[in-house]
């Protein structure tokens, strides 16, 4: 057995010298000279009133509700680019976990992202049905983040928590589900058309793609007046879950590129 | 961990795991290391290893884990303690299953055996993944009430788990997908194969006697459409008429579908003659009391399964004592008592 094992590794081992020496001539892999990096910029706030956490400004919602957030994390996965050709490009093992601090401007680096223009974009607010039932996963998608649901399996897609401060009522909205189309589905896709402006991708030059976040939306994006006093906690899959998912895919508006 | 390095470990785990399966085919060996085996009777298994390739130290480490009390958070109990090797992985002495600081869970502890073949865990299939689910009671508060963060932290400052971790998996930093792997090849390296039942699928005809045989018929009869065979369970939720109104939600609360409200997960009967109290709600303390339940006791709940007959399938004396006898045939001692399944500390 011990042997056995030894062999094992010598073997592996050489294999994964072949490996390397492959990668370089690899599809997904182009050489360092014909691909660039892209940025992605978050960049939150509360309609006018810039947003961190621990938050410095007030904010009130269409419910003359005074909100605090504590807590403001969400996935975006699967980012596709679309070039001026039509081609897209999708980053591989596309799983971000951002996390709102003291900087209101969070970010995004797309890496190894070939050289072209691109025209558009897009990606997930949450974690693909796949990905939900995969098993154990690291980076991003480590449960230990406790961006996972343990009793109903599945990712925790945005995380939001604070305290109404009126009247002292926490809440905690833990927006998910991938299960049964869309009466839980709370999967949400951005999509920019970037016209008339354009991405350029070279090596010598990091395109950023500015987007303005608007807290206010998870209370009232056009889907339903969220309010803290009649809906304090929001923590599992259904029908709920999806009205806030449907609102807060409408906090996100691209701003600018700048190249 | 550099993309190179990872495909090194994936081979090494690969061709370890390779050899250990070619020898393991064809042995059910209770002294050989333990592993993960395909019996000739049963169905392909659900769980493939797929990115977790079994080799015997990653099992090892695995079994260590599910008898350490480090995974809850005062230290107080493992695994074992809801889920006892000798009672079929099952709790014997608490009808709800008894976590830290003596917190009582809601549900009864199920008899754990063939997790490998399982589509999804729990009784309402609320964890979809061997992998996944250790998560659930480790981080449950009535449970282990261990964060993952926490439990990650602490594994990695034990000697034991770091070097085995650093050995076997080749990390030098322990995280949860490595503890929730290692944890995942021991749970489907449980396998419960080698009761009476079994000789006689393979054929031994003498392995049942007259009266296992009719309760086997019987069970043919008016339960394997739900406990199907050889698994006894086909894994789909159903309500067996417990209780005319909902007590707990069960699969509906997780498709939050009401033609699901009151159903459960159909559960294994392998070595159910140990593994009481029965039902989800630990409603029924023997053998007798659930054959009663389908003879005389069904409710009619609004989505009791349709194969079962509101009011019960009303057998005789006979018929009851052959349905509990072919239970009975179900109990397999060489996996109750295999070493290789017991607290190794
Ligand atoms: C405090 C008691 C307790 C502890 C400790 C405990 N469990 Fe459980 N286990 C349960 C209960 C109760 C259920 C059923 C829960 C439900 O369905 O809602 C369960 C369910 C399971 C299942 C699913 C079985 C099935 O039929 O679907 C597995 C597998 C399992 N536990 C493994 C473990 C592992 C591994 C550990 C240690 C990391 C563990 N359990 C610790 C009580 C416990
Ligand atoms: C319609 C599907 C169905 C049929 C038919 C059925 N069962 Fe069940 N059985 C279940 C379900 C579902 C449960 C779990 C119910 C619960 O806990 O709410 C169960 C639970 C049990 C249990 C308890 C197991 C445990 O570990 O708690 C036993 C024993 C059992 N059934 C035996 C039988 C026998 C014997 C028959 C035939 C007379 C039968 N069942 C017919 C679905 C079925």
């Amino acid at each position: 057995m011990k042997k056995s094992f030894l062999w094992a590794a010598l073997v592996a081992l050489t294999l994964v010298s072949c490996d390397k020496d492959n990668d370089d001539n690899n599809n997904n892999n182009p050489p360092a000279d014909t691909t660039g990096k892209l940025i992605l910029e978050f960049e939150h706030h509360w309609d006018s009133k810039s947003a961190t956490i621990p938050q410095t400004n007030t904010f009130t919602n269409n419910n003359g509700e005074s909100i605090e957030f504590t807590t403001l994390r969400y996935y975006v996965s699967n980012i596709e680019l679309t070039d001026s050709e039509g081609n897209i490009w999708k980053e591989e093992e596309s799983y971000h976990l951002l996390s709102l601090g003291t900087n209101p401007v969070l970010e995004i680096e797309l890496d190894k992202v070939p050289t072209a223009n691109y025209v558009g974009m897009r990606y997930m607010i949450g974690v693909d049905s796949l990905r939900n039932v995969s098993g154990a996963q690291t980076g991003a998608l480590d449960p230990a983040n406790t961006m996972f649901w343990t009793w109903n399996s599945g990712y925790i897609f945005l995380k939001a928590e604070g305290v109404e401060t009126n009247s002292q009522t926490n809440f905690a909205y833990h927006i998910g589900g991938f299960r049964n189309g869309n009466k839980t589905n709370a999967l949400q896709e951005i999509s920019y058309n970037f016209a008339p402006s354009q991405a350029e991708v070279k090596p010598s030059a990091t395109p950023v793609v500015h987007q303005m976040v608007n807290l206010n939306h998870l209370f009232d994006g056009g889907t339903i007046t969220l309010g803290v006093l009649a809906n304090p906690n929001v923590v599992m899959p259904g029908p709920m879950a999806v009205n806030i998912s449907r609102n807060y895919a409408t906090m996100f508006q691209l701003d600018h590129v700048h190249n | 961990m550099p993309l190179a390095k990872y495909r090194a470990f994936v081979w090494i785990g690969l061709l370890v795991g390779l050899s250990i399966r070619c020898s393991k085919d064809i042995t059910e060996e209770r002294n050989a290391p333990l592993a993960f085996y395909q019996p000739s009777h049963f169905p392909p298994a659900h769980y493939q290893f797929q990115g977790n390739a079994q080799t015997e130290g990653i099992t090892e480490i695995g079994r260590r884990l599910f008898f350490d009390p480090v995974l809850s958070r005062d230290s107080s109990i493992s695994c074992e303690n809801c889920h006892v090797p000798i009672s079929g992985f099952s709790d014997p002495s608490h009808p709800f299953s008894h976590g830290v600081d003596q917190n009582f869970g809601s549900r009864n502890s199920p008899a754990l055996s063939n997790l490998a073949w399982y589509s999804s865990f729990m009784w309402d299939g609320g964890v979809t993944h061997i992998e996944t689910m250790s998560t659930a009671p480790i981080t449950n508060p009535l449970e282990m009430d261990l964060a993952l963060s926490e439990a990650v932290l602490r594994l990695n400052r034990s000697p034991y788990y770091s070097s085995a971790f650093a050995s076997h998996f080749g990390v030098n930093e322990i995280q949860s997908q490595h503890m929730l792997k290692a944890l995942a090849q021991f749970m489907a390296s449980m396998i419960s194969s080698q009761s009476r039942y079994d000789a006689w699928m393979k054929g031994n005809e003498n392995a049942l006697n007259a009266q296992e045989k009719e309760g086997l018929i019987l069970f043919q009869t008016h339960c394997a459409q739900c406990h199907a065979e050889p698994l006894t369970t086909d894994f789909s939720f159903k309500n067996n008429g417990l209780t005319a109104l909902t007590e707990d939600e069960g699969r509906g609360h997780i498709t939050t579908l009401a033609a699901d409200l009151g159903k459960f997960k159909v559960p294994s009967l392998r070595n159910v003659e140990k593994t009481l109290p029965y039902m989800h709600n630990a409603s029924m303390a023997s053998l007798e009391e659930v054959i009663e339940h389908y003879s005389s006791g069904i409710q009619a709940h609004p989505n009791l399964d349709p194969s079962l007959p509101v009011g019960g399938f009303q057998f005789s004396n006979n018929e009851k004592q052959a349905l509990v006898a072919f239970l009975k045939s179900l109990t397999d001692d060489a996996y109750l008592q295999d070493k290789r399944l017991q607290n190794p500390w």
